[in-house]
């Protein structure tokens, strides 16, 4: 009896399992070294263009040849070309969006119109349509538009579009942005007011944040752009690709280093604009 | 007191009085696309100059649809409005001259509250110097003077209900639209609001219609109360007369939770009340008048009845309000298939059987209301 007495006590049956759990141990160096491990693997490549842009001849290796900044300089003027027909066609594609995409977001959150659902679905289709198979229907259907680059604008509205309708949209069809229109009805503003000074201020946020979008893909699309292009103009993707393609690998590397330059803005915009939009939010 | 004559009046043909009524609105209508029967259905009434009209009823009776038909952010199916003898009916809400103030308060959040103030002002193109003198006297009048430069969202929920009464108020609207005023409102802050809110209303001196779902507000800030159900306006009276005189069952419940009970004349100097209640006609209030030939009703509140030991009706007790000194009882009458509301002292219990009899004079007898007048 004695004997049993001394025992230590051992958990009852009664005693909930997860009573009995040790606490879990953290392990931060885990999850940190898997975020290094994802940020190891993007920049990477980003660093071997580095290092083949400034490689004299890439076929000897890294640094074959040793260090030169020839090839940086020498494709500056073919990403100058590219750079200005990219931001041509992407400031064009982000206006005709704007232009078309708003009334259409717009009806999209407010009416009811016959044919609207079939107009919608037809605005987002697209997206779910190959780049390729896209280029290829509007040459086939409008050549005669290519020599002039609109065909290369229609195709960035028709693929971009759907970026526009998707985040103005749900914007417009907020109870509170009603409200607020109704209420600057009621006190005397005529519909050009109210856009103006209550429905533009409560969507800017997410107008931005598409804007910046549709720039961005309209400036690095390739797929649709490679089929439908003026080739006497190409976008700066399409040069990208012609210098990896047909040209020194090094040449090719300087100008996506180039090309690098030129996106970090927009990224950071997009990134400032993504945590104004939290803000507000809060 | 009201009758169904005194409502047809308003809703169809409007008196000679109502030509210059600051709201004039007869046989509103509006269908929803797809609904199967109108939200609200040839409603008319008359707001006079200065006068408070609280529309009330229970949620989806068309209030609010009826309100924002005034303001114009909803199409009429039918009828007519007239706003300071002014006919109305197909005018955009910019040119309505309206003061609106929805659940919401709907303050511009990028704006001051001087700048949301003075938002109609510039909005109709007043010149500065008057429109600065104007925003001034608006948030004078609402007492908010010292938030001008806050932001909205540095607000608290009566202090953005007193700026955007005081954004409607600079505009000089013909008649003040407020959307359930206090609904957003913590219920303890409501109380205190709704006093703070009618006074805002008399010093404003303005013809409002307020939308409401709670009676309680209606009787405080209203001098007069339309109810209104299933899009159709049963009653349109003073609290007073609506309270000593419903116009049916419904609107005793809804107003005084209270009941309209049929009953007949028993022939000898009693009415029997709901097939179980006999009251000597000598109690009740209104006996003098009413005709015994015809159909009876008999109108009481939950203060009319007081139990008494030797009381005529017993009460089966089903369930208990506790209200402090007081409870409301609701239970059923042995034998009747009624459900009356009562209030009696704060020892009754559930289940209790409680014998009441009429307070002298409270309870009112009356010739039943024909169809027109419980519409």
């Amino acid at each position: 009896m004695t004997l049993i007495a001394q025992r230590p006590a051992s958990p009852g049956p009664a005693e909930p399992a997860a009573a009995r759990r040790r606490p879990r141990r953290e392990r931060p160096w885990l999850t940190a070294g898997a975020a290094w491990l994802a940020v190891g693997l993007a920049v990477a490549p980003i660093l071997v263009t580095l290092l083949a842009a400034l490689t004299d001849n890439w076929n000897d290796g890294p640094l074959g040849g040793g260090v030169t900044l020839r090839w940086v300089g020498e494709s500056f003027a073919e990403f100058t070309i590219g750079l200005s027909t990219s931001v041509e066609v992407a400031l064009y594609t982000l206006a005709i969006d704007l232009v078309i995409g708003l009334p259409l977001a717009w009806a999209f959150a407010r009416t009811r119109l016959p044919g609207l659902g079939v107009l919608r679905w037809l605005t987002g289709l697209p997206l779910a349509v190959p780049g390729i198979a896209v280029g290829l229907a509007l040459v086939a259907t409008y050549p005669q538009l290519q020599s002039s680059g609109m065909l290369l604008i229609a195709g960035h509205v028709v693929v971009t579009l759907p970026f526009l309708t998707a985040a103005v949209a749900p914007v417009l069809a907020d109870r509170d942005l009603v409200d607020l229109e109704h209420t600057a009805a009621t006190l005397g503003a005529r519909f050009g007011r109210r856009s103006l000074t209550v429905t533009l201020p409560h969507i800017r946020t997410s107008l931005l944040s598409a804007a910046l979008m549709i720039f961005t893909l309209s400036f690095g699309e390739f797929n649709l752009t490679y089929f439908i292009v003026n080739p006497a103009e190409p976008t700066l993707p399409v040069s990208l690709f012609g210098a990896f393609i047909y040209g020194q690998t090094s040449n090719a590397a300087a100008l996506t280093l180039w090309y690098c330059v030129a996106v970090v803005p927009i990224a950071v915009a997009l990134q400032l604009l993504g945590k104004l939009a939290v803000k507000r939010s809060k | 007191m009201t009758t169904a004559v005194n409502v047809e009046q308003s809703s169809r043909t409007g008196g000679a009085a109502d030509q210059h009524a600051a709201v004039r609105a007869v046989g509103l209508t509006r269908r929803y696309p797809g609904a199967a029967r109108p939200a609200v259905s040839d409603v008319g009434f008359t707001v006079g100059q200065g006068e408070v009209l609280a529309l009330v009823g229970p949620s989806g009776c068309g209030k609010s649809t009826t309100l924002r038909m005034i303001a114009g952010l909803e199409p009429l199916d039918g009828g007519t409005l007239h706003l300071d003898g002014v006919d109305a009916t197909g005018t955009r809400p910019e040119h309505r001259r309206i003061g609106w103030v929805p659940q919401s308060y709907g303050l511009f959040p990028h704006m001051s509250v001087a700048d949301n103030v003075g938002y109609g002002l510039r909005a109709r193109r007043v010149p500065a110097d008057q429109r600065r003198t104007a925003v001034q006297e608006a948030l004078r009048l609402a007492r908010v003077t010292e938030l001008a430069d806050r932001s909205p969202s540095q607000l608290s929920g009566g202090q953005r209900q007193r700026v955007a009464l005081a954004r409607a108020l600079a505009t000089d609207p013909r008649v003040l639209l407020l959307d359930e005023p206090l609904a957003a409102l913590d219920p303890q802050l409501r109380d205190e609001l709704r006093a703070e809110l009618a006074e805002l209303l008399r010093t404003a001196g303005r013809a409002t219609v307020l939308v409401t779902h709670d009676q309680h507000e209606a009787l405080a800030l209203a001098d007069r109360i339309a109810i209104l159900r299933d899009g159709r306006l049963v009653q349109c009276a003073t609290p007073a007369e609506i309270w000593q005189d419903p116009a049916d069952d419904f609107v005793a419940a809804f107003i005084a939770r209270g009941n309209v009970l049929p009953a007949e004349s028993a022939g000898d100097g009693s009415v029997l009340v709901a097939d179980v209640w006999r009251l000597p006609l000598r109690e009740l209030g209104g006996a003098d008048t009413v005709r015994l030939d015809r159909e009876l009703e008999v109108v009481l509140r939950p203060r009319d009845l007081v139990a008494d030991e030797h009381g005529e009706l017993t009460l089966m007790v089903r369930q208990c309000e506790y209200l402090g000194d007081v409870v409301r009882v609701h239970g059923e009458p042995f034998g009747g298939d009624v459900r009356l509301s009562v209030e009696l002292p704060s020892s009754t219990a559930i289940s209790d059987r409680i014998t009441l009899r009429p307070s002298p004079g409270k309870v009112t007898v009356r010739n039943k209301r024909t169809a027109g007048g419980n519409r």
